[in-house]
């Protein structure tokens, strides 16, 4: 027998888009509405964040951070936690690119708009650069590499309060360092009186019921609800549970029939850890790991790089080969150059989340000649900045295409599913994350990107939950009264 | 009986992987290696079944495909004959035997490169306040 809940409005997931929905809306609360946040994963204190790779992918990301399309040529990392993505990303935080947003082309998603949401979340998150006594080589030498040979090198804003430079930022911050939504928004939310159930699995929606299941994980704190079934009537339901999830329980909820769209055109941004070897120790896994980024091939080529310092069983995996050679690269772990190369793909109808027989999510992705190209070039400039940093051998062929299920290809910006549009023909919602068609039903994730964003995702994503969680507060009387007029 | 339950082997073909793919395993003292076994065990029994299932399967025919080929079970093979085995099936023209490979060759990773207690054999020795560490 399932318990039974009753809320104005719900919001699934508290990651980038759902903790600034959350926060967003909190303000009904003041009105006397009632506002709840359900999230799959535990909430964690910092010392729960150990920085045991495997332990740590294991409890944060879904499948261990190893979800694999369904041709099982990438990997797929995404999080589940108090907090989503926000948790495990090393918040790099940039502003959707003004050539990005014309591709979108998403009438009614005014760019001034944009802008001005995406500032406002930029300072709430207190992204600013580091200062220069804090980066360590591994950036240093990317940007050395990068001027010597005239490319365009930025430094990435990141979203950091006292940190103390673990370098784990993927494995969670155990120094409460990253201003993720966990740290931000969300205490605001739940001060201004939003009720939140964490280890909360919501299977499906049928019609404005939601039904969920409350776990009890081995890990992290225990939820506020106790475990078993609910069934949670809900006035409205903001969805944000990640260009996965969200398209998959949309999906499982019986929407696709009316939605063609749904699931489809979903981006990630593939990419690869690229290194090179130096005679030297270089300051690698101290400090934050990611500093600079090359943007200057994203509209030209079709590629982006940035620096990045992965952990030994992530960059074993990625390494390319086995044996004495690649051992003799892992055994001098502390000489390594890493370069992340992220192909910015096309957003393609095929590439898609769908439900197999079993009803279970499954993501059709088909790594495209352009896009294995894109890495392939990427590669070749990143051999050119190790090599005009200083490094020996790069563990990469120049320039060499990588070839779908023998070379690691990964992903960690998801994006699409529940593009924003005009109409159900060529979309899943309105510029305003309205679903065509239900109208109580509003999405608040990067699943609502039209196209790949070109650099890291999150600021886009809450410059997108906060106009979302505007339009639902502007509606909510409105859908509010539907409701009580149909019951 | 094997390591992983209801594999078909025991630990002499993953040592024998591990051998091949992370040379450094040589190395190993008996409890490293007991860890070594102990993190794919773990690996292996979060897998999805399906995958689980399908991991048992490549294994099996790996360990046998060898017999008609090179003489001999592919864990009693040379060092030499084990490795082009590996990198035939690392390059093969089948994608489904490329995957298949990737999958093994990251399980076998594991053991080794995701053992923390490891970490400083490979130069990695990351510290909490690692700011404090660049600032000297």
């Amino acid at each position: 027998m399932a318990e039974e809940r009753e809320f104005d409005v719900v919001v699934i997931g508290s990651g980038a888009g759902g903790g600034t929905a959350a926060r967003e809306l909190s303000a009904l609360c003041g009105q006397g509405l009632k506002v709840a946040v359900l999230e799959a994963g535990p909430e964690y204190r910092d010392a729960d964040f150990t920085g045991n790779e495997l332990e740590m992918a294991g409890r944060l990301y879904f499948g261990g951070g190893g979800i694999l399309t369904q041709d099982k040529t990438m990997t797929l990392a995404f999080a589940r936690a108090w907090g989503g993505s926000t948790v495990v990303y090393t918040g790099t935080s940039l502003p959707l690119p003004l050539q990005r947003w014309k591709r979108w082309g998403v009438p009614g998603l005014d760019w001034e708009d944009l802008r001005r949401r995406s500032a406002k979340y930029l300072n709430e998150n207190n992204c600013h650069l580091l200062d220069e006594s804090l980066l360590n080589e591994n950036n240093r030498l990317f940007r050395a590499g990068c001027r010597s040979l005239g490319l365009r090198v930025e430094q990435f804003p990141v979203n950091l309060k006292d940190c103390r430079g673990g370098g784990r930022c993927n494995l969670g911050c155990g120094h409460g360092a990253k201003q993720g939504t966990h740290r931000v928004q969300l205490p605001q939310a739940l001060a201004a009186g939003v009720e939140r159930a964490t280890n909360c699995r919501v299977e499906r929606l049928e019609g404005r019921v939601i039904h969920a299941v409350v776990e009890s994980p081995k890990y992290g704190l225990p939820s506020q609800w106790r475990p078993g079934r609910y069934r949670i009537k809900a006035g409205i339901v903001v969805l944000a549970a990640g260009a996965v999830n969200t398209p998959a329980l949309m999906l499982r909820s019986g929407m696709g029939s009316c939605l063609p769209m749904l699931g489809r055109r979903f981006t990630c941004q593939p990419s690869m850890i690229l290194a090179a070897l130096h005679e030297r120790p270089i300051s690698n896994y101290w400090g934050h790991p990611k500093s600079f980024y090359c943007d200057q091939f994203v509209e030209s080529d079709g590629f982006l790089l940035e620096t990045c310092m992965y952990f030994p069983f992530t960059t074993a995996k990625s390494l390319p080969g086995f044996g004495d050679e690649h051992a003799d690269a892992m055994s001098r772990m502390d000489t390594l150059q890493m370069i992340l190369a992220l192909a910015i793909d096309d957003a393609r109808p095929e590439n898609r989340v769908r439900l197999d027989p079993h009803g279970e999510t499954v993501v059709d992705y088909t790594l495209d000649e352009a896009t294995l190209a894109r890495l392939g070039a990427a590669s070749g400039v990143a051999a050119q900045i190790f090599a005009a940093a200083g490094a020996g051998r790069a563990c990469w062929p120049a320039g060499q295409i990588p070839r779908p299920g023998r070379d690691t290809i990964t992903a960690a910006h998801l994006m699409g599913g529940c593009g924003m549009g005009t109409t159900a023909a060529d979309s899943v919602t309105d510029a305003w994350g309205r679903v065509h068609g239900i109208p109580w039903l509003f999405v608040a994730d990067a699943s609502l990107f039209p196209s790949a964003a070109g650099i890291n995702p999150y600021i886009t994503i809450m410059a997108l939950a906060d106009r979302t969680a505007q339009r639902v507060r502007e509606l909510a009387p409105e859908l509010l009264a539907a409701r009580g007029a149909a019951a | 009986m094997g390591v992983i339950q209801g594999l078909p082997c025991g630990r002499a073909l993953l040592r024998a992987l591990a051998l091949r793919l992370a040379p450094p395993v040589v190395k190993l003292d008996p409890s490293s290696w007991e860890e070594f076994y102990a993190i794919i065990a773990r690996t292996f029994s979060e897998l999805p079944a399906r995958v689980r299932w399908q991991v048992r399967l490549f294994l099996f025919v790996l360990r046998w495909m060898t017999l008609p080929l090179h003489g001999g079970l592919f864990d009693l093979l040379a060092p030499k004959d084990q490795d082009e085995v590996l990198h035939w099936l690392e390059d093969h023209p089948w994608r489904l035997l490329r995957i298949a490979f990737w999958g093994v060759r990251a399980l076998i990773f594991t053991g080794y490169y995701g053992n923390p207690g490891l970490w400083h054999k490979m130069g990695y020795a990351p510290v909490p306040e690692g700011n404090r560490m660049l600032r000297g």
